[in-house]
């Protein structure tokens, strides 16, 4: 099951849901993300049999609309304290405009945000593709916007480093490494995204992760360096489907339930119809189990207003099937992420059945 | 006081506008020209310093430097900028900046306009959200449409869609179709049309960059650190700062707020004038209403109030007109700034609001001020019994001239002790004030002296002459007013006169070539030039920023051929400089440079310049041979001759030598090559001509407020004696009993007044003189820091003081009507 909040075509206009609809239509007609709330005409499409290959599929597809590439980390200072890291990197293709030497109809979008207990840190970027300012190679792989690059140290998506700065205020340098192998959700990388209904599909995805990531580095303040440490969940995502009419959001948790054991979950908000979640369980021993809404129970134990909007932070999460059962959260209260596409995104800690930290991202509130 | 007394005074106010029109209409109209010129200079000078400060280069707020190829054969790429993003000097934004000749189907006159294509990507992240978000980037801006993707289209300021009329679409020289323009109002952008840089590339058909723009201010760790990063073709500089931009254009701004300040001055002479007039109308009424029990006090309260309200209407009416002059002046002020000081200057989008309460707040004081002397009259009459004369002024003639030394005195003293530009328009204020006094001592002497001179058998004129004398005492505030109209506009018209023509004999002696040739990139106009079979000899002008001291000066390249020599005007030269010119011992400074650092023949330099082909500074040791004329060089520039300059210096001037026999088909082979990107030939005759028209330009503002501040004079004048006719009713009725026509009597008025606006014209003269003297030596040494010859034309002189007269004088029929229409028998009234 796909990570709904990184799906622009899906995602960025719903992700805009805070503002109202004809707020969403002014923004992305005038904006630099047209393609996002128009149809996914002249893009390729979604298919069911499509059979992922790596190192291939590391890279971009520039054929689809949108398409991301997602670091979460849940980190452990030098100092004592916890931090929790994200590093993003979203193409976006227009393939209705004319190109040029400065254009080529891909555009990116690159958001980092590092939250400590007492302070945080975001900042934005944007890019045009065809200009040399950013991209995606994968031989070896290479995702970059001007100096926020994740670069591995071959066609592996891992080991690799990742750095970038946020304004001149911290620089993160980070070292990733793993043995285990990627996992694809869904139907062997094809993730449905709500019902399918009236005859028609449900929009899906490609998408796969890799949550077992351990990381080491350091992050540079201006008074002192911290030196990190501990686990992230990368995700790869593309596609050029839109979610059905009247979603307004959603919710998603990458939750690290032991070293082998990892949970995805998410939820599709409707206003009309029932939520849908979808989800992934991996076990000890490997294995990735798909789920779906019957398989998940969850309840939001506590709101809070962050920055005007109220959230849903505390959750309690069961999955039966696999003896889960958890309260999760917030490491701190404001993790909102303040971009051009605002969203909470923010590390959380859980116990229960299970104790430990992961990551969630809310939209469209 | 009881509020129905309060009313029925503001009531008698109001009833008696309509028996006092032309009065009222004179203090309104006063009132409305002082605010709207204040109103006027303080919008364009506020919106020249908000530019500056905002250091704002198209669109992007904060730019101090920019990153450029050091020569036009290595150009500055994507690459480069890709790369140096990449490095993590992030805050870059490309420009690509060209200036094309554009026009329109069948069109004769193609325009040239600056076509620059900018990245949005690359701003900052808030700029860039707001962009995308199809906001202004500022506040009080327009929606800025997406002009940066496909279907592209281009985005001017509103200012300029009668410069672009948008009926047709516009081609560049190489054919290629300009995309739509969408006009917006933002204080961004100045006389430009920006586009998607990459759109203007496949317009221009290149794919070089012009510059990168470095967002916000740089420390000397973070210059050194990106000059350290930049590839050896590429170079850091930096901008004119808003302090530099500010100080540069210091004097212009000052230039334009003196007489600004002086147009608001010389109208609230108007303003006292005619409420005198209007005071003295009402006369009778405040009799009535002193004989009913209101006391002085409450009546003064009450003018007092009621003028403070019109100052008011009419200080908001003023700044919103000012405003209107203000938004419709800017492009030429605009294109005056970049010409001559090389400062972009962006759009205003002030707030009517931020200039209408300094306005209202000056409108009100200067009329409490102008309303003081009416009112102390006022006490005057009421307190008398009986009031036979009128308004007359307090006699104290010595007191005049020894304020009149003391002023000139005070003059001498601030111009010897002091330094600095503010000062110079103190001692400018100092000896006009001096010619007031002067003017006000003097004028009933010579009128005097007048009367004794003619034989007392013809009547009418020993009558005429010893009135006059009465006259002038009376209209003192008047002639002032005049007399600082006519003697400014002497003086600023003597000095324009010697600018213009000691511009246009430097202009003919230094152009010496017959075409020039300004491009960026030649290479193609040399190649195409090579192949033509014209023997034209080219000289390249090359120019290189050096090190004098903490300074920096430009050294210039100039050929030693006597060709040159000639053309070379010098203000101070050694006996035969050129020799040590040549060998390489001497060197020419401009004036302002000489001026600047104090420098004079004789003295040592020592200038440290890099060469793009060298490592190492190279330093030039040489002794001032020469101080050459620059004008209108803001640079402090030191020439060299060419044979000093490598190839790798950089040249944007090209003189083309070409035979006078081979001119036309110069012109014919030069039209078949005009699709040429960035190159633009002038011949020397379109050149002076271009040049004549920017200086003209330059003047326009100045010359527009001398006008506005004679006409000005004329209310003043036309007022004054309005109010003295009142006052003289009873000896004109006096005339007219004797047998002496109506319209005889006044044609005696009009000589009277003829002769006082002819007396003080004749005063004003000599202190025009003395003014332009002033601003050409004084003034303008501290502004720019170079003077030029004083042209005294004494034709020009009488033609402006004849045409000044000549106005006035038509003027004067205004009060000399109104006076013969009375009937006798409202002139008869008096005597009773």
């Amino acid at each position: 099951m796909a990570k709904l909040t990184h799906l622009p075509l899906l995602a960025l206009a719903s992700m805009l849901t805070a503002c109202k609809p004809a707020q969403v239509a002014d923004s992305s007609e005038n904006g630099v993300f047209k393609s996002v709330s128009q149809t996914s005409q002249g893009l390729k499409q979604t298919n069911k049999n499509y059979e992922m290959k790596f190192p291939l599929d590391h890279g971009a597809h520039p054929e689809f609309g949108i398409e991301w590439w997602y670091l979460t980390a849940n980190l452990v200072g030098s100092d004592g304290k916890d931090y929790g890291l994200q590093w993003t990197l979203f193409r976006i293709a227009n393939p209705e405009g004319k190109t040029t030497l400065w254009n080529n109809n891909q555009s990116f979008m690159a958001h980092s945000s590092v939250h400590g207990p007492e302070q945080s840190w975001f900042e934005q970027k944007f890019a045009r593709g065809n200009v040399g300012t950013s991209g995606v190679s994968i031989q070896p792989f290479n995702a970059f916007i001007d100096d926020w690059v994740f670069n591995a140290s071959s066609s592996s998506l891992i080991p690799a480093s990742l750095q970038f700065s946020i304004e001149s205020d911290l620089v993160a340098n980070l070292q990733l490494s793993t043995e285990k192998p990627l996992v694809l959700h869904g139907d062997n990388g094809y993730s449905e995204k709500f019902y399918a209904q009236d005859g028609v599909e449900s929009p899906a995805s490609y998408y796969y992760s890799q949550p077992y990531i351990e990381v080491s580095g350091q992050l540079a303040l201006p008074d002192k360096t911290i030196e990190v440490s501990g686990d992230a969940w990368f995700d790869h995502e593309w596609t050029s489907q839109v979610l059905p009419e009247n979603t307004s959001g959603w919710d998603w948790f990458a939750l690290h339930l032991s070293k082998n054991s990892k949970l995805m979950l998410a939820r599709v908000r409707h206003d009309t119809q029932a939520d849908h979640w979808i989800g992934t369980y991996i076990s000890d021993d490997g294995n990735v189990f798909p789920l779906t809404s019957s398989d998940i129970k969850a309840k939001v134990n506590k709101t809070e207003e962050v920055e005007g909007r109220n959230l849903p932070l505390n959750w309690s999460i069961s999955v039966e099937r696999f003896g889960v059962d958890l309260e999760t959260k917030p490491m701190k209260v404001n993790q909102w992420v303040p971009g051009l596409v605002a969203y909470y995104e923010g590390a959380i800690e859980f116990n229960g059945t299970h104790t430990g930290k992961g990551f969630m991202e809310l939209t469209g509130y | 006081m009881q509020l129905t007394e309060w009313r029925s005074l503001l009531r008698l106010s109001w009833y008696s506008y309509k028996h006092a029109f032309f009065p009222l209409l004179f203090v309104l109209l006063a009132m409305l020209a002082a605010s709207s010129g204040f109103t006027t200079v303080l919008k364009i000078n506020q919106t020249a310093k908000n530019s500056y400060q905002s250091a704002n280069q198209y669109l992007v707020s904060g730019v101090y430097f920019r990153i450029e190829s050091r020569h036009s054969d290595q150009p500055l790429t994507k690459l480069d900028y890709a790369t140096l993003r990449r490095d993590g000097f992030t805050k870059l934004v490309p420009i690509l900046r060209s200036s094309q000749r554009i026009s329109q189907k069948d069109d004769a006159n193609p325009r040239r306009i600056e076509l620059v294509g900018i990245d949005i990507f690359a701003l900052p992240a808030s700029s860039f959200i707001q962009m995308s978000e199809g906001n202004g980037s500022s506040n009080n801006a327009d929606p800025i449409p997406p002009f940066w993707q496909s279907p592209f289209s281009l985005i001017a300021h509103e200012n300029l869609r009668d410069f672009l009329s948008t009926e047709s679409t516009w081609f560049l020289t190489n054919g290629n179709e300009l995309p739509q323009i969408h006009y917006i109002e933002t204080q961004e952008l100045a006389n430009e049309l920006i586009l998607d840089i990459g759109a203007l590339q496949s317009l221009l058909e290149v794919e070089h960059l012009t510059e990168l723009l470095v967002v916000g201010n740089l420390n000397k760790a973070e210059q050194s650190q990106l000059e350290a990063a930049l590839p050896a073709h590429l170079k850091l500089s930096s901008f004119r700062s808003g302090d530099d931009a500010q100080q540069l254009t210091g004097s212009f701004h000052l230039n334009l707020l003196a007489m600004g300040i002086l147009m608001f001055v010389v109208c609230m002479f108007v303003v006292m004038n005619a409420l005198h007039l209007l005071i003295q109308r009402r006369i009778n009424h405040f009799r009535i209403c002193r004989q009913l029990g209101i006391g002085r006090q409450q009546l003064f309260l009450s003018l007092a109030i009621e003028w403070i309200v019109v100052s008011i209407v009419m200080g908001l009416l003023g700044a919103l007109l000012g405003s209107f002059l203000a938004q419709q002046l800017t492009p030429s002020v605009n294109q005056t700034l970049q010409g001559l000081y090389g400062v972009r200057v962006t759009y205003s989008t002030a707030s009517y609001w931020q200039y209408a309460g300094i306005t209202v707040t000056a409108n009100v004081l200067g009329t409490l001020c102008a309303l003081s002397l009416p009112l102390s009259q006022l006490n005057a009459t009421l307190a008398k019994i009986r009031n036979s004369r009128g308004f007359v002024f307090r006699q104290q003639h010595h007191v005049w001239f020894i304020a009149a030394i003391l002023l000139a005195i005070g003059a001498y003293l601030v111009a010897v002790s002091t330094q600095g530009l503010f000062f110079g328009f103190v001692v400018v204020a100092l000896v006009l004030f001096c010619g007031c006094s002067l003017l006000i001592y003097f004028l009933p002497i010579l009128l005097k002296g007048l009367f004794k001179l003619v034989p007392k058998s013809k009547v009418m004129l020993s009558w005429s002459l010893a009135d006059s004398v009465g006259l002038s005492r009376s209209s003192k505030i008047a002639c002032c007013a005049f007399f600082i109209a006519i003697a400014t506009n002497v003086g600023m018209n003597l000095m324009i006169d010697s600018f213009r023509n000691a511009t246009e004999q430097w202009l003919q002696q230094r152009l010496t070539a017959n075409y020039y040739l300004y491009s960026e990139d030649p290479k193609e106009f040399f190649a195409a030039l090579s192949n033509s079979n014209l023997d034209v000899r080219v000289v390249p002008r090359q120019t290189l920023l050096a090190d004098f001291g903490d300074a920096k000066v430009r050294l210039n390249s100039y050929p030693t051929d006597e060709l040159y020599q000639d053309a070379l005007a010098f203000e101070h030269s050694q006996e035969s400089p050129w020799p040590g010119f040549v060998a390489g011992t001497h060197i020419f400074i401009s004036q302002q440079t000489a001026n600047h650092f104090d420098l004079s023949l004789g003295d040592k330099v020592i200038v440290s310049a890099t060469f793009p082909s060298q490592k190492k500074p190279k330093l030039f040791e040489r002794t001032v041979a020469a101080i050459y004329y620059d004008y209108g060089n803001t640079e402090k520039q030191m020439l060299l001759p060419q044979q000093v300059f490598d190839k790798s210096v950089e040249s944007r001037l090209y003189a083309l030598h070409v035979k006078p026999e081979d001119r036309e088909r110069f012109d014919n082979w030069y039209q078949s090559i005009i699709p040429l990107n960035n190159t633009n030939v002038v011949g020397i005759e379109q050149l002076l001509i271009t040049s004549m028209q920017t200086f003209d330009r330059t003047f326009i503002i100045t010359g527009s407020l001398n006008i506005v501040t004679l006409a000005v004079a004329a209310i003043s004048l036309i007022t004054s004696f309005l109010l003295i006719n009142q006052g003289s009713a009873a000896t004109h009725s006096l005339i007219r009993s004797l047998g002496i026509p109506n319209l005889k009597l006044s044609i005696w008025i009009l000589f009277q007044y003829s002769l006082i606006i002819l007396l003080s014209c004749l005063m004003a003269i000599p202190f025009g003189i003395i003014l332009s003297w002033l601003l050409i030596n004084f003034i303008n040494v501290q502004a720019f820091g170079w003077s030029y010859p004083m042209i005294l034309s004494s034709i020009s002189v009488f033609k402006l003081a004849s045409a000044s007269v000549g106005l006035l004088v038509i003027a004067m029929l205004i009060p000399t009507y109104i006076r013969a229409k009375k009937p006798i028998l409202k002139e008869l009234k008096w005597l009773s």
